[in-house]
């Protein structure tokens, strides 16, 4: 009995048009895309917190949140919002930030309720703590139960973890998950971070300048984006622009620059199209200069100089002095690289990598 | 001492601060929370018994409270007394005169109280006014505290538009702002000092109390 949530926004910096299907066993869509691409806007649309114009409309299933000049009030639509910075209301004890949303429930059952939310979000034993006491991420747990507490049909999160330090964001975003899941919410995160995409995902939306790229699995979007764009926005290193050189049925060489690569065509580009070749910078190989097999015979083999190196903690990114310059990363310790500015390395781009991308 | 004056003005103060601080928080909620194109003007509004002299402000409610206007006219038929010259016009005419003291302090502690908290409420389904009573009042506590100690404080040190619209009559209309004026005018020096003294007394007493009590929690300049 999955339902749809379907927008079609229409305000300042957003034109979207959407619809996502909401599933107790596949509960997340993360909204991904670069910051000021719209994503808190959008949320803050379907939660009602954002006058909308006549020509948007928002709905969930065959509930009609808003269409043309009618609008359900923010306070019925059921839904729940983690805010960034908790929001927790200072004044309140723990308990009475839990059961603010409970107004309509029996004070008997409250107590059961309130027990029953601070479990869920693995937060029992905050209970009694001085609000303003609490530490970030205790009180984003709190924040949690209080959101979950009214059993919302909906969980929006806005960033919900990026105040948090690397260690409580990663259990915290570990144990979102399993909540939602046993919990039975669905929920749309928005993050620019794309391990907490990876890590949360049943699908994913990215997001630029206000508008739609692409929604899918989570490999798909990041490994297959549609767009160009959408391949910035989820942070594909290589983007080599080029077009199509040869067709040799299942494969087409493109000419990107300097650069000649195979790729394979599943979306049947012809001779002579403008494209563009993306390829993550993880799937980019590196190994010594002749090393390995004759560099003549595997495709998409090239050599190349070091040109510049970037640390990225234990892995360094490595630019090859490539037209396209190419990126690639290499293991590093410290400030050492296993690559040297300058060292003459043999790349392989792996043909299963590239993903080519129609240039309108 | 004129201790029916005492009575008096602590009396209209206290009534005074009591129906201001009712009308004031709906008010000033309003002026804080909606832009709407007449929301200025209202504020303007509100502010003008700051800038206008009292004698102004008192003639204008003198003749709309008068036995020449409806609303005088309407009152003394209801009540058959006249609202010019009696304590209840005077309570109005303070309510008028003290209304930017009450409001202010909380347009600005409203203000303050950080967004985010008002649209959890809202999303957790409370309507506007549940907001306002759970959230925005207890995180206001400040700015309350300071427009009912300001209007207090106000109403009991206003003179002219009592006199205005209340006249002096003893037990009446007669505040201890009055009392002191008419002790010097008839050259009763020594009651007029000590009934000033403790009219500064008690205001040093109070504005002191309650600025201490606000000041807690308070940033203070970083020390070098």
């Amino acid at each position: 009995m999955a339902k749809d949530l379907s927008a079609r926004i229409r305000h300042q910096v957003l034109d979207v048009h959407l619809s996502i299907p909401l599933e107790r066993e596949a509960p997340v869509t993360v909204v991904f895309g670069p910051s000021g691409a719209g994503k808190t806007t959008l949320l803050r649309c379907i939660a009602g917190l954002v006058h909308l114009g006549e020509g948007s409309r928002v709905a969930l299933g065959d509930e009609v949140w808003h269409e043309g000049r009618r609008t359900v009030a923010v306070r019925h639509r059921g839904v729940g919002y983690l805010f960034q910075d908790h929001a927790l209301f200072p004044h309140l004890s723990v308990a009475a930030n839990v059961v603010y949303g409970m107004g309509k429930l029996p004070r008997a059952l409250r107590e059961e309720h309130l027990r029953r939310a601070l479990k869920n979000a693995r937060a029992e034993h905050l209970l009694g703590r001085d609000t303003r006491s609490l530490s970030g991420g205790e009180a984003q747990r709190v924040a949690l139960a209080r959101a979950l507490a009214s059993a919302p049909k909906l969980l929006l999160l806005d960033e919900p973890f990026s105040a948090l330090d690397a260690p409580t964001r990663d259990q915290l975003r570990g144990e979102l998950r399993q909540i939602l899941l046993e919990t039975g919410t669905p929920a749309l995160l928005v993050t620019h971070d794309r391990a907490e995409a990876w890590a949360l995902a049943d699908r994913m939306v990215s997001l630029v300048d206000g508008a739609v790229q692409q929604v899918g699995g989570v490999g798909e979007v990041f490994n297959h984006p549609a767009t160009v764009s959408a391949a910035r926005a989820v942070g594909v290193e290589n983007i080599l622009p080029g077009h199509v050189t040869a067709d040799r049925g299942d494969t087409i060489e493109v000419q990107a620059g300097g650069l000649s690569l195979v790729t394979h065509n599943p979306e049947g580009l012809a001779l002579g199209e403008s494209v563009a070749v993306c390829v993550r910078a993880e799937n980019v190989t590196l190994t010594a200069a002749g090393a390995g097999p004759n560099s003549r015979e595997v495709v998409n083999r090239f050599t190349a100089r070091v040109s510049q190196t970037k640390e990225r903690g234990a892995l360094h990114q490595i630019h090859l002095d490539t037209d396209p310059v190419v990126t690639a990363y290499a293991l590093g310790s410290g400030a050492q690289s296993m690559r040297h500015l300058g060292e003459l390395v043999s790349v392989e781009v792996p043909i299963e990598h590239c993903h080519t991308i129609r240039v309108p | 001492m004129d201790w029916a004056a005492v009575e008096l003005s602590i009396r209209l103060a206290m009534l005074t601060t009591l129906i201001l601080i009712i009308l004031a928080v709906p008010l000033a909620a309003w002026l804080a929370y909606s832009h709407q194109r007449w929301t200025a003007l209202i504020e303007a509004v509100v502010a003008l018994p700051l800038v206008l002299p009292p004698t102004v402000l008192g003639f204008y409610v003198l003749v709309a409270l008068g036995n020449q206007s409806p609303i005088g006219r309407w009152w003394t038929e209801l009540t058959g007394s006249p609202l010019a010259f009696s304590f209840n016009g005077l309570l109005i005419a303070s309510v008028i005169y003290s209304l930017p003291f009450a409001v202010q302090p909380m347009v600005a502690a409203f203000v303050g109280v950080d967004r985010r908290l008002l649209e959890a409420s809202t999303v957790l389904g409370r309507s506007w006014a549940s907001t306002i009573v759970r959230v925005v009042l207890p995180l206001s506590r400040t700015g309350i505290t300071t427009a009912a100690v300001l209007t207090f404080a106000h109403t009991i040190g206003e003179f002219g538009v009592v006199l205005m619209v209340g006249g002096n009559i003893p037990g009446e209309t007669r505040t201890i702002a009055i009392s002191i004026y008419d002790s010097v005018q008839a050259f009763d020096y020594d009651t007029a000092a000590t009934t000033s003294l403790w009219l500064l007394l008690f205001s040093v007493v109070v504005l002191g109390l309650t600025y201490g009590l606000n000041s807690k929690g308070r940033t203070t300049w970083p020390r070098i």
